[in-house]
């Protein structure tokens, strides 16, 4: 009885953050130097609209928006799956040096390839993502030893593989010169650039389908909750189900370092609010996080976009500026 | 109890499962679960030397041994949480590593030694997780998995605690919980990593006379690693003791419990005689072998 009525609670946060992910969303579209009103958007809608607001909305502020929406979604679903298989809740696809190799890609495109060679819209997302694959799997390799790997191995192994790629990058940038240093700070500390339509859909279909791989693999989340003998005695194949989980959460990471550059703190501290609100249960984790995660951006693109308007502050330094603080008073409280 | 088994003493790097009876004996050809030759260890070291270990189907099994002698060791063999370096183990006769994993889980249940579970799942919850072997998909719970989750909480008598958070509750009720949830994943089959470790003494009498219940009523082959003897002698129909990794003796307590088995395996000078209540082999007093 009790726990269907911990279920239905559950369900009920869980259309709660819905309904605030779409309230965010409706206040980012606002957001800006020009409001959209309701009236206008049924013109946008009907055809009826002047050009130039159809392509301020449709063809500018859509696309980024919910590229900051998906970014979310994305680097949520990333932590709350390194969190459930490393069993640690410091795990985030920061810590795993998916960023950090990502950035040494970017940078060393911007230092090697002249400028105009390749155009950048192409290059630059499909680098962060071959970055962040190649040091995840590199992570991965390293960290098996005697033949099985262990998470936190992993996760050791991507500390010291962030710091050294993010050396790397350093050095890199040296020789830049102070547009393109800016330009690739920018990306490590995490913007949205590159908000097409093209990568809204690559986004939100690989996402999609990601998302629906884990809420495939939540109940096996569960049971790796309980560590690797228990699981092994529940019938997990812990090495094949925890590989399987964390390819899921570096496609994940891949995809929205590709849009979303360096970005931290999303991952770390959403699936850390979703927990708060619905508990330890990934059936009902990996739905909340995703929209914590959604929510969290789509508030720190609002504040990235208006707080210095008509410039802009890379969204990832907002997102830590929010972040940063829950997570202290998280770790404060335990 | 038809064999008559006597203690083994074996000495050292030789493969025996009990001195007098070897890999045609009875209990060991109709072993619930079955080890062959079985070795563990890393590199050049043998933390278990090649060892035939059986346990009996129907009945209550007690590992014993001191400190480091690998019987935690075995029991993470014998349940495959542990590659093994040589032999095989046999789970009603099939070779455990040629069968897929959920297989083994639907017939074997195990217990590992101190269990964590993540903070603030509740007892349902993690009940619940018994069920993961027999289910498909989504995992969305039956009738037949919310029956057996029910027929589990009452008989670890935890019904009122469905809803309560696992570190909300003490010592003995969060092992209880355990056991229900290796008890939803309804095996004949269920071995228990030092169940009673950190648990005062009526909270092992508990936890112990639970096990024996479910091995008694509901015909559950039971296998346990256990430090105290006394209970160990008491609740057990078959013993086995371990040294240094490999097999020192095994049989009934009666058997196995004796000074001599003692001073070889604990190296205790050790006083045994009948509980006056159980009638078992107790040990009333003990010191250092000289």
């Amino acid at each position: 009885m009790t726990e269907t009525l911990r279920r239905h609670r559950g369900a009920g946060v869980i259309a709660l953050l819905a309904l605030g992910a779409a309230l965010a969303l409706w206040a980012d579209v606002n957001a800006g130097y020009r409001s959209i009103s309701m009236e206008e958007l049924g013109q946008i809608l009907s055809g009826t609209a002047p050009a130039s607001l159809a392509y301020t909305l449709v063809e500018l502020r859509l696309p980024r928006v919910l590229t900051a929406l998906l970014v979310g979604v994305g680097l949520s679903l990333a932590g709350c799956l390194l969190q459930g298989v490393s069993r640690n809740d410091m795990a985030d696809p920061g810590v795993l040096g998916i960023n950090a190799g990502a950035g040494l890609l970017v940078a060393a495109f911007i230092v090697f390839v002249p400028a105009g060679a390749v155009p950048s819209a192409v290059a630059l997302p499909l680098l962060a993502f071959a970055g962040s694959a190649a040091v995840a799997f590199a992570g991965w390799r390293l960290s098996v030893v005697r033949g099985a790997s262990s998470p936190r191995r992993l996760l050791l192994i991507g500390v010291a593989l962030a710091t050294g790629l993010s050396s790397a990058t350093s050095l890199l940038m040296l020789s830049l010169p102070d547009g393109d240093y800016a330009f690739v700070q920018n990306w490590i500390a995490g913007s949205i650039w590159g908000a097409t339509w093209e990568n809204v859909a690559i986004l939100a279909v690989g996402l999609g389908v990601l998302t629906a791989l884990a809420l495939y693999g939540a109940r096996t989340l569960n049971v790796l909750g309980l560590g690797a003998a228990a699981a092994t005695g529940l019938g997990v194949a812990v090495p094949r189900a925890t590989a399987a989980l964390t390819a899921v959460a570096v496609g994940a990471s891949g995809l929205c370092c590709a849009v979303g550059g360096g970005l931290t703190f999303v991952g770390l501290v959403c699936p850390h609010m979703a927990r708060r609100l619905v508990g330890p249960n990934f059936r009902l984790l990996v739905p909340a996080s995703v929209l914590v995660g959604a929510i969290l951006m789509l508030a720190a693109d609002i504040v990235s976009r208006t707080l210095l308007s008509p410039n802009e502050i890379p969204v990832g330094i907002v997102a830590a500026v929010i972040g940063a603080p829950y997570f202290l008073y998280l770790l404060a409280r335990s | 109890m038809e064999p008559t088994v006597t203690p083994s003493t074996t000495g050292e790097g030789k493969i025996a499962f009990c001195e007098t009876c070897d890999r045609t004996c009875e209990r060991f050809a109709d072993a619930a679960l079955r080890g062959e030759a079985v070795a563990v260890g890393y590199g050049d070291r043998l933390i278990i030397e090649p060892l035939d270990v059986a346990v009996p189907a129907g009945e209550v099994t007690a590992i014993i041994g001191p400190n480091g002698c690998g019987k935690s060791t075995l029991l993470k063999a014998l349940s495959r949480t542990m590659p093994l370096v040589g032999g095989a183990v046999y789970l009603d006769g099939r070779a455990i590593a040629e069968m897929p994993t959920a297989e083994v889980a639907r017939k074997m249940a195990l217990l590992p030694q101190a269990p964590e579970a993540p903070g603030g799942l509740t007892v349902g919850e993690l009940v619940a997780l018994g069920r993961y072997p027999h289910q498909k998909g989504f995992g969305r719970l039956a009738a037949r998995d919310r029956e057996i989750i029910a027929w589990a909480l009452a008989i670890t008598h935890l019904g009122d605690f469905e809803a309560r958070a696992l570190d909300a509750l003490s010592g003995g009720q969060r092992q209880r919980a355990w056991i229900a949830m290796a008890l939803a994943q309804d095996t004949d089959l269920i071995l228990l990593d030092e169940p009673t470790t950190y648990l005062d003494m009526a909270h092992q009498l508990e936890v112990l006379e639970l096990l024996r219940d479910l091995n008694r009523r509901e015909g559950k082959t039971i296998a346990l690693v256990i430090h105290e003897l006394n209970l160990a002698a008491r609740f057990a129909d078959w013993m086995i003791a371990l040294k240094a990794g490999s097999i020192r003796g095994a049989g009934t307590p009666e058997e196995v419990m004796t000074p001599a088995m003692l001073q070889d395996v604990f190296g205790l000078d050790a006083l045994i005689e009948p509980d006056p209540w159980t009638g078992r082999p107790s040990l009333v007093s003990y010191r250092l072998a000289r």
